[in-house]
């Protein structure tokens, strides 16, 4: 279990240090495999409810967010000068800063339990990356992925209780999570529209 | 049962728009106002037959019909009928924007979102219908419009899932601190069962959870610090699109954050009211700073909005003296911000600006527009005889019973400096001298009938409450203290 920890955390991180849109995405899909072993290291596969949040973290997390965001993303656009966390030395820094500070947080919470530590304090890391790289960087390329990084802190967290959700309820996080990668998707095509501000006049809708 | 007919019906009306491609032009103005007068009339239904302090489960206990559900339920239907009003006036006005019926569709499904969220009694179930609501909406703000707009949806839709994303965590970290480590102990997310328990397991838990289902919603709500966005989409949506935001949607918001509120206090009676009172006063210090300076009537609204919700929060925050004031301010607030907006609509399509310097004597040359947006203002600024003045009056004497006397002098100065502020704005441009050549504009009836419908229950909500709605209101009171 704490291997798959380390290889999230790697996923989470490793990203930030590069300045390439295709790392990026690649870690988000490596976050979505490592979800789902996670979720059979920790959970029987004994209800619909499990056997749909694996599927979904395996098939949408892992294989179509990558597959998805590679597709619907001008290349071009997201290769301009991208960085999740920035590009200085003290940006840098804030991330190492962020995880020590997860992990601190993991050690508090787990009361001694050391897989328990190690899942909160990855969860923590992974929250308080994503919401850097949604707060530090202009570019909504990259804000993007730190939304789908934070989001994947908020299933790891999920994951903490060994209890399913019901079926209904299950169901409904599921088409959450497909109705918000779409979402996101309408919005990467419209990046580049929102970078240069041309000012051109609009129409008053409804 | 009935109460479902209320979502049944925009569900419906979408489905047909959507199967019948070919009748989506002619048929999408009667299909939206048709689906809203249905969930309206069920909804008032409801709210008529529903014996007090009745409590009936639907569909497996996932929905509950209580005093909370059926008080907002109700609003929120007066709300979309009005939008639904706005919007056919619109709609048949000029010449439709590409694509106008699917921003219609997505409207339906939205209230049924919001619609089936209250009614919820399921608390991760209520997490993901109100965050589907997100996703339905925020394509709404861009929707025919330019860049700016795209950057401001785009901001809406980072800080929702954000403040949902700490909200859901603060629900799995209920759910650790009641099963135990090792799932020794049942979980559940059914408010009615929730009640039931003696105890929440682990308090370190579910202190941290408290902590971090306030701050999500916080976000949603526009709290500071956490605000950023909502000037922002507020001023960039279309007109019908911000009351959606911020009259349906919010008040889903508030109600989630109610349930959460009252269910945790009955475990622990003080607990989050200060980090309530902070988030709040911070809210209503930071609006202040901004209505001086705005300069823009729909944005300083949009500042104004997170004053009201600082004023929900510090009421929420002073728990049970405030409590009637808070639920009665809530409901006036979401018919008040349903004026001032769908009126700005009014404004921007006449004058063709939304900069306060270019409009003067609104009153004069836009009659029935004016007069709306006046009254709209009065109640904005916490008028007698307006339902939102007699909500502030309890919230501002129970500060003074609780000895928040600080808080009380605080709040004083804060909502005086609001109103002169927002007065020496939005006066001259409702009362000042017209230009020579500015004629007078023949409105018709209906552009503002949705107003006209808000003003009277906003009015009667001030000067006389029936009283089956004033025992209704008490019962939803009664719910924000625990048990």
């Amino acid at each position: 279990m704490t291997n798959l920890f380390i290889v999230y955390l790697a996923a989470v991180i490793v990203p930030a240090f590069f300045f390439s849109w295709r790392v990026a995405v690649l870690g988000l899909g490596i976050q979505g495999l490592m979800l789902s072993f996670v979720l059979l290291a920790g959970h029987e596969i004994d209800s619909p409810a499990v056997v749909i949040e694996f599927l979904c973290l395996l098939l949408i997390r892992a294989v179509f967010v990558p597959w998805y965001l590679l597709r619907k993303c001008d290349t071009r656009y997201a290769q301009r000068s991208f960085a999740l966390v920035g590009t200085t030395l003290w940006q840098r820094s804030v991330v190492v800063l962020l995880t020590a500070a997860g992990f601190a947080m993991g050690l508090a919470m787990g009361k001694g339990d050391m897989r328990e530590s190690m899942q909160i304090g990855t969860a923590a890391s992974s929250l308080l990356i994503g919401m850097l790289m949604v707060a530090n960087d202009r570019q909504p390329a990259a804000q993007l992925v730190g939304l789908f990084t934070f989001e994947g802190g908020v299933t790891l967290v999920e994951l903490l209780s060994p209890h399913a959700m019901s079926f209904p309820i299950q169901m409904g996080v599921t088409a959450i999570d497909v109705f918000f990668v779409l979402t996101l998707g309408q919005y990467l095509a419209r990046f580049p529209q929102i970078t240069p501000t041309d000012g051109a006049a609009e129409q008053e809708g409804i | 049962m009935l109460a479902l007919l209320c979502v049944a019906a925009p569900v419906l009306g979408a489905l047909a728009l959507l199967i019948a491609p070919g009748l989506r032009e002619t048929a999408a103005k009667p299909v939206l106002v048709l689906s809203a007068a249905v969930s309206l009339l069920v909804a008032l239904i409801v709210a008529a037959t529903r014996p007090t302090g009745s409590v009936t489960y639907l569909l497996w206990r996932y929905f509950v019909l209580d005093a909370t559900s059926v008080l907002f339920l109700t609003i929120i239907a007066i709300v979309f009928f009005g939008i639904s009003i706005y919007v056919r006036q619109k709609l048949s006005r000029r010449s439709a924007l590409p694509r106008d019926e699917f921003v219609v569709v997505r409207a339906l499904w939205f209230f049924a979102t919001c619609a089936l969220a209250v009614l919820c009694n399921h608390l991760v179930g209520m997490w993901v219908l109100l965050e589907a609501g997100t996703l339905l909406i925020a394509p709404l703000i861009y929707f025919g419009r330019g860049p700016e707009a795209i950057r401001a949806s785009w901001k809406y839709l980072k800080f929702s899932v954000i403040g949902f994303g700490f909200n859901l965590v603060g629900l799995m970290c209920l759910a650790r601190g009641m099963g135990g480590a090792h799932g020794d102990h049942t979980v559940t997310f059914f408010l009615d069962e929730l009640y039931a328990l003696t105890t929440l397991g682990d308090k370190t838990w579910w202190e941290l959870s408290l902590a971090l289902m306030v701050f999500g919603l916080g976000t949603k709500l526009g709290l500071a610090p956490m605000y950023a966005w909502l000037p922002d989409a507020y001023d960039e949506a279309p007109p019908a699109v911000t009351t959606m935001l911020a009259a349906l949607q919010f008040n889903c918001v508030l109600l989630f954050l109610f349930r959460q509120v009252g269910l945790l206090r009955s475990f622990a009676p003080d607990l989050v009211s200060a980090e309530l009172i902070a988030m709040g006063g911070m809210s209503i210090a930071i609006s202040g700073f901004h209505i001086v300076r705005a300069s823009n009537y729909k944005r300083l609204i949009a500042y104004a909005s997170i004053s009201h919700a600082g004023t929900v929060a510090v009421g929420l925050g002073m728990g049970k003296n405030a409590a009637y004031g808070v639920v009665l301010y809530v409901v006036s607030n979401a018919l008040v911000k349903s004026i001032l907006f769908l009126t700005c609509g009014n404004i921007k399509d006449h004058y063709g600006s939304k900069q306060i310097a270019s409009l003067r004597g609104l009153i004069r040359v836009m009659p029935f527009s004016g007069w709306a947006f006046m009254l709209g203002t009065f109640a904005l600024l916490g008028f007698a005889p307006f339902g939102s003045f007699l909500g502030e009056i309890i919230i501002l004497s129970s500060m003074v019973e609780s000895g928040y006397l600080v808080l009380f002098l605080f709040l004083c100065v804060m909502l005086t400096v609001n109103l002169v502020a927002t007065g020496r704005a939005l006066f001259p441009m409702i009362w000042g001298d017209t230009q020579e050549n500015e004629e007078k504009v023949i409105e018709p009836i209906w552009s503002i009938a949705s107003s006209i419908l808000y003003i009277l229950v906003l009015v009667a909500l001030g000067m006389y409450t029936p009283e089956p709605v004033t025992s209704l209101l008490r019962e939803v009171a009664a719910t924000l203290d625990g048990k």
